[in-house]
């Protein structure tokens, strides 16, 4: 199997949008309960002002488990890794200003409290998965998603809610 | 502006909509969840971990000298090991559940806790003592300064690992 097939295949397609979506629900379904714990971690990166942290922290959980189950399901695959781009990089910019100033925070990714995700590790991994979300933005392909069964049930002319135009859907 | 510049852009924009309804859902589910678990803010009571007391520096000086209080560090060991606060313990917050019986259980019902970690930038210390004071019910407070101030305000310290 030659690179080209591998990258034109769907499994590529497939595998990040499981694994990007799947990192996503599981993070958000673990941080939804421990709102104060979240809200203490927002406050320690020290990067919004610190009454912005509780609606904050109500909110991120709840977009990180939308975009989790869209892209794990295939519903608006492209908008969600569009969410999803834009949060990562937000994450991204906050642990690179906080490696930077040498602070002693754990990441607060996954749940609270465990220091094995040491904020460079955080960061290596949102990169990796900033670059999943940005495959899924460029090349618009859908394979087994519940996207192209509706494209292709919508397809003269309108697109009703759902899909995009123009779509070699799978 | 050809009409294939135009089909990007409307595609781009009807992107970022459907982005705008992802967010708004998520924020939608989270309020919804907070308010159904009666956790919030929004609601304008502390749930039910209450807020732990926060210290300043002579305010801990003074339970330090005084001897009327339990210093807790919530550092890595290592942290601990090249120098603490005489007579702390060492919780590092990861640990907490296998090391709260060792040190927290067999303590008297009227000892005061004070956590810290290693200064206004880290947030173990706040973490550790919300976790105690659940654990325990004891009467835990938090000295914001933590390591930080401690050594700048030239106080004692201790160096060594855990007894």
């Amino acid at each position: 199997m030659t690179i080209k097939q591998i990258l034109c295949g769907p499994a590529l397609f497939v595998l990040t949008r499981i694994v990007l979506g799947g990192i996503f629900l599981w993070a958000g379904l673990i941080k939804m309960p421990y709102l104060l714990g979240l809200v203490d971690t927002i406050k320690a990166y020290d990067l919004v002002p610190h009454f912005m942290a509780p609606p904050l922290a109500i909110v991120m959980p709840g977009v990180e488990i939308v975009v989790g189950v869209c892209l794990l399901l295939g519903v608006w695959t492209r908008s969600s890794a569009f969410v999803s781009l834009l949060m990562l990089s937000v994450f991204s910019f906050a642990l690179g200003v906080n490696i930077y100033r040498g602070a002693d925070i754990d990441c607060g990714c996954f749940g609270l409290g465990e220091t094995r995700y040491a904020l460079e590790i955080a960061l290596l991994q949102d990169i990796v998965l900033m670059c999943f979300a940005y495959i899924h933005i460029v090349i618009p392909r859908l394979p087994f998603t519940l996207d192209s069964f509706f494209i292709k049930k919508y397809e003269n002319g309108t697109t009703f809610l759902l899909g995009q135009k123009n779509i070699n859907a799978d | 502006m050809s009409v294939f510049t135009l089909h990007i852009f409307d595609e781009f924009v009807s992107n970022v909509w459907r982005g705008f309804l992802i967010c708004l859902t998520g924020a939608f589910l989270g309020v919804v969840y907070h308010w159904e678990h009666d956790s919030l803010v929004l609601q304008g009571r502390a749930g039910n971990t209450s807020e732990v007391v926060r210290l300043d520096l002579l305010d801990a000086k003074d339970y330090f000298d005084q001897q009327a209080a339990l210093f807790v560090d919530a550092r890595s060991p290592l942290a601990y090991a090249n120098g603490h606060i005489p007579g702390a313990i060492n919780i590092p917050y990861p640990r907490f559940e296998s090391l709260a019986n060792q040190f927290l259980d067999q303590l008297p019902k009227d000892t005061r806790i004070i956590t810290y970690c290693s200064g206004e930038n880290c947030n173990s210390g706040a973490k550790l003592a919300r976790l105690i004071q659940q654990h325990t019910g004891l009467m835990v407070q938090v000295f914001m300064g933590g390591w930080t101030d401690w050594t700048i305000a030239d106080f004692p310290v201790e160096i060594g690992e855990t007894p």
